[in-house]
């Protein structure tokens, strides 16, 4: 699992699954830390807009990356909204932790190979390398999020450096 | 009216001209009478004067003689001296009484003149010559002195018959005058006699003419008479009828007071209800006031359920979170995490069916919330509207009073108003006795019409010298009025017990019958049938 260089399509497995503007989008179970809820974020200036700032998690300072902005929605917080941390790989197989700010989060799915369908192709200029693929659950299709590249890794560098 | 004022005093002047006329002529007769009189009563004496000298002449002409018979006579002498003394006095008397005669005066001075010329002087010489020579004396007496007293006799008659021509001329004179004045006064008098009688034809043609306007008048006073007889029968009607209605209108005030006297114990009613009404709606807002708390309670209860369910609803959040941890640890385990995946899995059930209780319950609590607030407005409302009822029960209740007073004023009113209904009957009782007295005073305009008419007649056969009256139609009998009994008895007589005495129209009905033939029995009816 660790020597995957580009893993094209997802591995059947758990993923959670977490809200974004009504839309479900799958996160795989093992690169979750942990869930916590909403807490005091301190800014951090000269960074990306989507980057909200840190949060002290128990003794360590993550980064926190608000995925509706990333995702270009309107920024907003609900009574549901969730820090999910992960946790990414880095290009130097450095492993860092990072939070996403989420509306909520939903369950723990367990999706088969046959519910995984592949990134459909929208055309050359749509960069489609954060997806992993899309599950068919219960009726409704959910984005499998590759969540060593939703952000770019250049950027998680910088900014693990910067804290 | 001018014509016949001057015409009047035209009248009297003549009248009073006559009078003077015949008073002239008594007096004149009178006047002449006396004057002839006295004429002759002159004339007498003077001839009895003049008759007087010469019976003296002859008695001095005898003494004379005698005295020529006798020379020593005294008696002759006394004689002759005596008549010469009285011729003296007799001519001075005559003289006297001849102061106003110029004419015969002149020949009584000729005469006294001749006397004392001649006749003296004869008489002293004869008288001388007795003394000396009786027979010369007696010769110069028949010569000289028989002449010149001769002489003498014939002045003496010539006076007496100038003054006998002088009276006859003026007794002539005023026989001339007295002619001229009778034939003067009789002309005046005939000239006043044919302008009086001219008058009086005058007087008889206005005489004539003030009688037919007399009898004009007496056909217009009947004329008069009858209308008054017929308003006075109209209005005995309209007074009976005004009776009845007066009746009615009594009656209806009767009701009206009785249904006034209603109006004020219903408003004394309405007013104790405006009352009751005051005080449940008072009642009726402090029980809203209370009811308003109590929702508001229920609303703080509300508030605070609310407050447990999302306490409740937080920790099924945080439980379910926890159970998302749980089964990402469990995931991590891999195969030796698969029961706690379960339990994991069990557990955010739970946690999701409570999160759904608190939703729901929640739902609820702001639906009870939401109905309480809803209610609390409502309440308001209620209380607002209990409020106006007060306010309008309070202006009902004011306006009960008011319409309670002015009830009450109605009924002094209504009594006054009977008052005055009372006396409006008095007064047409009157006035139905007013029209029974003109009726009869029309009846007895009649009458006297009748005699003004007969006394016409009798003017006019009297002016106009046995021609019949010209203009004289016969008077027509005033109708009696029998109206007043008429509606009366349309109308029911208002009952003795009323204090009204019967109407006195009725005593009518025995001198005139209602039903008069060819007339339905009103008024107009009978007046043709009696005029006609």
């Amino acid at each position: 699992m660790s020597t995957t260089a580009t893993p094209v399509t997802a591995l059947p497995g758990k993923y959670l699954t977490v809200v974004l503007d009504n839309e479900a989008y799958g996160i795989a179970v093992l690169k979750v830390r942990e869930i916590i809820r909403l807490q005091k974020i301190t800014p951090v200036p000269q960074v990306p807009g989507y980057v909200k700032g840190v949060i002290n998690l128990r003794g360590r300072v993550i980064p926190v990356v608000d995925l509706r902005v990333k995702f270009g929605l309107k920024a907003e917080f609900g009574e549901r909204t969730c820090i999910v941390v992960v946790q990414v790989k880095l290009p130097s197989e450095q492993v860092v932790q990072m939070g996403l700010i989420v509306d909520c989060v939903e369950e723990v799915v367990t999706l088969t190979a046959g519910e995984i369908e592949p990134t459909p192709d929208f055309g050359a200029k749509v960069d489609t390398g954060y997806l992993l693929g899309m599950a068919k659950v219960k009726g409704q299709v959910k984005t499998l999020l590759d969540i060593d590249r939703v952000v770019a890794p250049e950027t998680v560098q910088a900014l693990v450096q910067t804290v | 009216m001018k014509s016949t004022h001057t015409s009047r005093r035209t009248r009297q002047l003549l009248t009073g001209l006559t009078v003077l006329l015949v008073v002239l002529s008594f007096s004149l007769t009178l006047g002449l009478n006396y004057r002839e009189r006295r004429l002759r009563e002159d004339n007498t004496a003077v001839a009895t004067a003049i008759e007087h000298i010469r019976y003296t002449m002859v008695e001095m002409s005898d003494g004379m003689r005698g005295m020529l018979l006798s020379p020593d006579s005294a008696l002759e002498r006394k004689r002759k001296f005596d008549a010469d003394a009285d011729m003296g006095a007799t001519v001075d008397a005559l003289h006297a009484r001849l102061a106003e005669e110029p004419e015969l005066l002149a020949a009584l001075d000729a005469m006294g003149e001749y006397d004392k010329q001649n006749l003296n002087a004869k008489e002293n010489q004869v008288i001388e010559l007795i003394g000396t020579d009786p027979k010369a004396a007696a010769a110069f007496y028949a010569s000289t002195y028989l002449p010149a007293r001769h002489e003498f006799d014939q002045l003496v008659l010539a006076l007496r018959a100038k003054g006998q021509a002088l009276n006859d001329t003026r007794l002539a004179n005023l026989a001339t005058q007295a002619r001229f004045a009778y034939v003067g006064i009789g002309s005046l008098l005939a000239l006043c006699l044919v302008v009086t009688s001219f008058q009086s034809r005058a007087l008889n043609r206005e005489l004539r003419r003030i009688a037919e306007e007399l009898n004009q008048g007496a056909d217009q006073t009947s004329a008069a008479a009858t209308q008054v007889s017929a308003s006075s029968q109209s209005l005995a009607e309209g007074a009976s009828e005004q009776a009845a209605s007066l009746e009615e209108t009594s009656a209806s005030l009767e009701e009206i007071a009785s249904m006034t006297k209603r109006n004020a114990e219903n408003a004394t009613q309405a007013k104790a209800l405006a009352a009751q009404t005051r005080t449940a709606a008072d009642a009726g807002a402090s029980e809203m006031e209370e009811m308003k708390r109590a929702m508001d309670a229920i609303q703080a209860s509300s508030d605070g359920i609310s407050r447990i369910i999302k306490t409740i609803d937080e920790i099924a959040f945080q439980t379910n979170i926890l159970a998302l941890n749980a089964a990402v640890e469990a995931a991590r385990a891999g195969e030796a995490g698969m029961g706690f995946a379960v339990v994991a899995d069990e557990v955010r059930s739970l946690a999701q069916r409570s999160a759904q209780s608190a939703k729901e319950t929640a739902g609820k609590i702001g639906d009870s919330v939401q109905r309480s607030a809803h209610g609390v407005q409502i309440c308001g409302q209620v209380a607002q509207s209990l409020s106006e009822i007060v306010a309008k029960a309070r202006e009902v209740d004011t306006l009960v009073a008011e319409i309670a007073t002015a009830s009450t004023e109605q009924t002094q009113g209504i009594s006054q108003v009977n008052i005055a209904i009372s006396q409006m009957d008095k007064v047409t009782q009157a006035n139905a006795a007013g029209a029974e007295e003109s009726a009869a005073a029309a009846e007895e305009l009649t009458s006297q019409t009748v005699m003004q008419k007969e006394s016409v007649a009798a003017l006019l056969a009297l002016v106009s010298d046995g021609r019949p009256a010209a203009s004289s139609t016969p008077i027509t009998p005033a109708p009696v009025p029998n109206a007043p009994a008429a509606p009366r008895t349309r109308h029911p007589a208002p009952p003795a017990a009323d204090g009204r005495p019967p109407a006195r129209g009725q005593s009518r009905l025995k001198y005139a019958p209602l039903e008069a033939p060819g007339a339905n029995g009103h008024g107009n009816g009978d007046h043709d049938h009696f005029a006609g």
